[in-house]
């Protein structure tokens, strides 16, 4: 037990704080009768998507390693951009027999629209995943390095494109600008497909993706990313340099994390934190970031909230500022 | 009714430009179409082709006075229609509080009650046995999820 | 040398395909997806999302394979539909309806079902066949489309609706508009602000086109069907089977259609690699050229072969088209690809340029496999169309029933949504107005899916130009569209004029 618990402290490098409640995991699970019912997974999406794979793949590892003792019930609620699905798992305060996955739109929707929850409606348990962003360039194009990318875009027009109007490939981008000091127009593309090909026939400069949407490209040597949007390097990208190295100060990723309903019992959190430490570590998951291509960097739990204040504070900012929300 | 149904897509439309031109601003912050651009020119085009058909038909009730049934003199079935939606809402407003399995039976049972009244036992097998394949279809074996409802107490 | 290498790619696809492993479990999804198919609203790309699950635990090569014959399976499933109960579960099947369901009101469903499965199977094949051939020629051509060909694209589709508007051209326009006021709800794509949401998260996405379609064709036909009274009627018993004639199209129907299997494949083909709406474009495409290049375009839409074989070759070639960006860029072209492509991933598969070099096997063998599924479909459902008639053979009152539950838990499954659901029956109260005083509910719901599209189209080559309209026509691929379009209404105002001119010196 003191070496699995030593060589994930390693693996995930988390701050002090957590470090202090790992101590002590065994004492608290001795007088904690968890769990006795059924889990209800939520997922506040249809299925095929990215939220619905991530829970999928955490409660087929829940379930392949006995993590979890009793059954587990999975059900899409989908609706109003997750808006339908998160409403009832907040509703569900208090109740520890809860769980559902986070991803943008957990930030997002409460944003533009009154969804009647926010993010600090539910109790943290973990980011087991990391969603950030790269700025992606044709290879054969003038831009070898976001440096090259800045000094023309400080001295011409420039266009960048990314999926939707008002996501976080629009916020990263801002940021971008904002740090590095220049102007450019924003090019939304209603999907990835149409994002991709408005790169390819040279119709604007550069995107804003995920790596999963442009790994092929990249690997194929028809795209060069650029820069990295998330504070530490990919675990899955380790050659392709943040945006923070280079020098402009910002980073920003999705939560792709786990949480519960609000008023949920603190022993009860730090289960499920000790439980999805042991979910991560599986060649199961693994395998999941690796065919998504998202980085595995972690955060447990109050340092996740934390950590999406943070992000939805930039989120908030961003859309403020290009008027999507008053 | 032709009248009244092309009356109803005229206040639609009206509705539809007058609520987009208060809500949406016409032009972005760099002078190009913004979000209420093309619900103005749809809300438009909506409004002048309604109210075109609303003023033809108009004319054509004048015309025909009270020879009414424009189509044809055939007999409408229109009790049978209205108790045909209710059914219908029963089953989707049943989904959540019933179940899907549960107001799938009770759909079954109160529209063939109606429509094939008397054949009590048909209706009664007919009733079970097809919600029931459809449930195993999607909840047991596609695992689709369809809502459980009250049995969902049971679980 | 391009023979051979049509030849080449297929033989070797298929001594991947051709294990007994592979095609039991082609058939397996084959049948499975055309029973999901059947259900409104769970077309190709609902039917391999729901039925993933099944094809975990075996090969790679083999799992695909098995998602190819859902795929397709799925398609055909869907198309049924589409005829008997005049519902078409996605909007490249749309265009089916048309002509499609009036033949069945005919008695003449068994003809129909017959060459939709021989449309299909001819337009899969020859889709296949030109993956083979051209697929990096294609792959090129889809990657140099950027927003403003694409707007030029859906503009032309846009522009072909009112082939399909029927009679009252007037109602047509009006149902077409109702269906871009459809489309504006939700986040607007460009501008990111909510429009027509009045502040409800529920709507903030936009109305799904599902419950629109399933609402506007099959719970509004089943209305007007009770409000006529065919519950009432006693249909004669049509004893259908192999042997009888009413069961097999005639020599005419297979005369006449003969060069629209060939339009409608090749049509369908080259609208389906474009990613987007491919296939529905394609279908829409597919149809106008056949109602124009016809002698009798007033037979169309009352039943007409032609107007039924032309979009399904073309919805069939276009599913075979939209491989070719999947397979060659790694980009989805249809919402099936989509799934597909998250498919590939989850077994480790890096979807992009570098797949067919890196898995040669799996590319070759999932195109061989498409192959194989539409002869085992088109086989499949030859044996089947007699049940689907028997289906017709009962009595209305007692066929009600499944056709609703089919609608609901179809639209309800398929994102769990109870105000989607919900919107199935507002939408089905307008269907049955739309059917009663002849409006277009085919020009709703395309006008639904494109209308979106050619708006945020439109703007983002407006950002790119700064406002210049000369977009459209600075880019060569722009102009040489811009040109067909024009060219094309030119030239169908010229005929237009000709013909009248014609009738006036007859006269």
């Amino acid at each position: 037990m003191s070496l699995f618990k030593q060589s994930l402290l390693k693996k995930v490098m988390v701050l002090p704080i957590t470090a202090a409640l790992l101590v002590s995991p065994f004492s608290v699970a001795k007088d904690l009768n968890y769990p006795t019912k059924n889990l209800k997974y939520t997922i506040a999406f249809g299925p095929g998507g990215g939220n619905d794979l991530m829970s999928r793949t955490v409660v087929e590892i829940l379930k392949k390693y006995k993590f979890y003792k009793k059954n587990i019930r999975v059900d899409n609620l989908a609706g109003g951009s997750g808006a339908v699905g998160f409403n009832y798992v907040a509703q569900q305060a208090g109740n520890p027999y809860h769980l559902t996955s986070t991803s943008g739109n957990f930030l997002g929707t409460p944003l533009v629209s009154n969804t009647g929850w926010t993010y600090q409606d539910f109790t943290p348990i973990g980011l087991l995943a990391q969603d950030a962003m790269f700025i992606v360039v044709r290879a054969d194009s003038q831009f070898a390095s976001a440096k090259e990318f800045v000094e023309y875009a400080k001295n011409n027009r420039i266009t960048i494109g990314g999926t939707g109007a008002a996501g976080p490939e629009r916020v990263v981008a801002s940021l971008f600008a904002e740090a590095a000091g220049f102007n450019y127009d924003y090019v939304p593309s209603q999907d990835s497909g149409g994002l991709i090909t408005s790169l390819t026939s040279k119709s604007i400069d550069a995107i804003i993706a995920n790596p999963s949407e442009v790994s092929g490209q990249i690997a194929a040597g028809n795209f060069r990313p650029l820069a990295y949007s998330e504070a530490q390097r990919s675990t899955i990208y380790k050659d392709v340099p943040t945006f923070k190295e280079q020098g402009y100060n910002f980073a920003f990723s999705l939560p792709r994390g786990v949480v519960m309903p609000s008023n949920v019992d603190k022993d009860i959190q730090q289960w499920w934190v000790e439980t999805l430490k042991k979910v991560v570590n599986t060649p199961e998951w693994k395998d999941y970031l690796e065919t998504n291509s998202l980085s595995g960097n972690t955060i447990w739990g109050d340092d996740f909230s934390d950590n999406l204040a943070a992000t939805n504070a930039d989120f908030k900012r961003i859309l403020t500022q290009i008027g999507a929300i008053k | 009714m032709r009248f009244w149904f092309s009356v109803s897509t005229l206040i639609f439309s009206l509705a539809f430009t007058i609520y987009g031109l208060q809500t949406l601003s016409l032009h972005d912050i760099n002078g190009r179409p913004g979000s209420g651009y093309f619900p103005l020119l749809i809300g438009l085009g909506l409004v002048i082709a309604t109210a075109i058909n609303v003023y033809k038909d108009y004319h054509q009730r004048l015309l025909a006075e009270e020879t009414l049934q424009d189509e044809s003199v055939n007999q409408r079935y229109v009790k049978d229609t209205f108790t045909i939606a209710a059914c219908i809402a029963l089953l989707i407003f049943g989904l959540n509080i019933l179940g899907a399995i549960i107001s799938m039976i009770v759909f079954c049972m109160a529209f063939l009650a109606y429509f094939n009244r008397g054949k009590t036992l048909q209706n009664l097998v007919y009733s079970l046995i097809f919600p029931a394949s459809v449930f195993m279809l999607f909840d047991v074996w596609l695992q689709a999820g369809l809502p459980a409802g009250l049995l969902g107490t049971f679980y | 040398m391009f023979f051979a290498e049509i030849l080449n790619n297929l033989s070797f696809g298929m001594s991947v395909a051709l294990t007994t492993t592979n095609l039991m479990f082609l058939l397996i999804g084959a049948i499975v997806g055309m029973i999901v198919g059947l259900f409104p609203g769970f077309g190709p790309a609902a039917g391999i999302a729901i039925l993933i699950p099944l094809t975990f635990g075996l090969e790679p090569t083999t799992a695909i394979i098995m998602l190819s014959g859902i795929y397709y399976g799925s398609m055909y499933g869907g198309t049924i539909t589409s005829i008997l109960i005049n519902t078409p579960g996605e909007s490249a099947t749309v265009a089916s309806t048309l002509d499609g369901y009036p033949m069945a009101q005919q008695g003449r469903a068994g003809p129909a079902l017959v060459m939709q499965a021989i449309a299909s199977f001819v337009g899969g094949t020859l889709g296949v066949i030109l993956i083979c051939g051209f697929a990096p020629v294609l792959a090129q051509f889809a990657s140099s489309f950027g927003p403003s060909e694409y707007f030029l694209i859906i503009m032309l589709g846009l522009l072909l609706l009112t082939t399909m508007m029927g009679d009252n051209k007037l109602n047509g326009i009006i149902s077409a508009l109702f269906g871009f006021a459809i489309a504006m709800v939700g986040v607007d794509s460009v501008s990111g602000a909510q429009r027509f949401t009045f502040g409800s998260p529920e709507l903030i996405s936009g109305i799904y086109f599902v419950p629109v379609a399933i609402g506007l064709f099959g719970i509004g036909e089943l209305l007007y069907c009770i409000y006529t009274g065919q519950h009432k009627m006693e249909k004669d018993r049509v004893q259908f089977n192999f042997r009888s004639r009413d069961f097999w199209p005639t020599a005419k129907d297979y005369l006449t259609s003969k060069f629209t299997f060939i339009r409608g494949s090749i049509i369908g083909f080259i609208a389906g690699v474009l990613p987007g709406s491919g296939a529905t474009i394609g279908s829409i495409l597919a149809y106008s050229v056949e109602k124009k290049v016809a002698k009798d375009p007033e037979r169309f839409g009352k039943g007409e072969m032609r107007g039924l074989v032309a979009p399904e070759t073309a919805n069939n070639a276009a599913s075979a088209g939209a491989m070719v960006p999947l397979i060659s860029l790694g980009i989805p072209g249809s919402g099936a690809t989509a799934v597909l492509l998250g498919a590939l991933m989850m077994w480790g598969l890096q979807p992009g340029p570098t797949l067919i070099d890196a898995n040669p096997d799996l590319v070759w063998g999932l195109v061989a496999s498409m192959y194989m599924g539409n002869m085992i479909l088109v086989a499949l459902s030859i044996l089947a169309i007699p049940l689907f008639v028997k289906f017709l053979d009962i009595p209305y009152r007692l066929v009600v029933p499944v056709i609703i539950i089919l609608c609901v838990i179809g639209a309800y499954a398929l994102n769990n949504s109870i105000i989607e659901t919900s919107m199935l029956l507002f939408m089905g109260l307008i269907g049955f107005g739309m059917k009663l005083y002849g409006y277009s509910p085919a020009a709703t719901v395309l006008a639904l899916v494109l209308g979106g599209m050619a708006e945020s189209t439109f703007l983002q080559s407006l950002i790119i130009s700064q406002g210049s309209l000369q977009i459209f026509v600075e880019r060569p691929l722009s102009l040489a569209l811009t040109l067909f379009m024009v060219g094309a209404i030119g030239l169908s105002l010229a005929f237009r004029a000709y013909k009248r001119y014609q009738a006036k010196r007859s006269n």
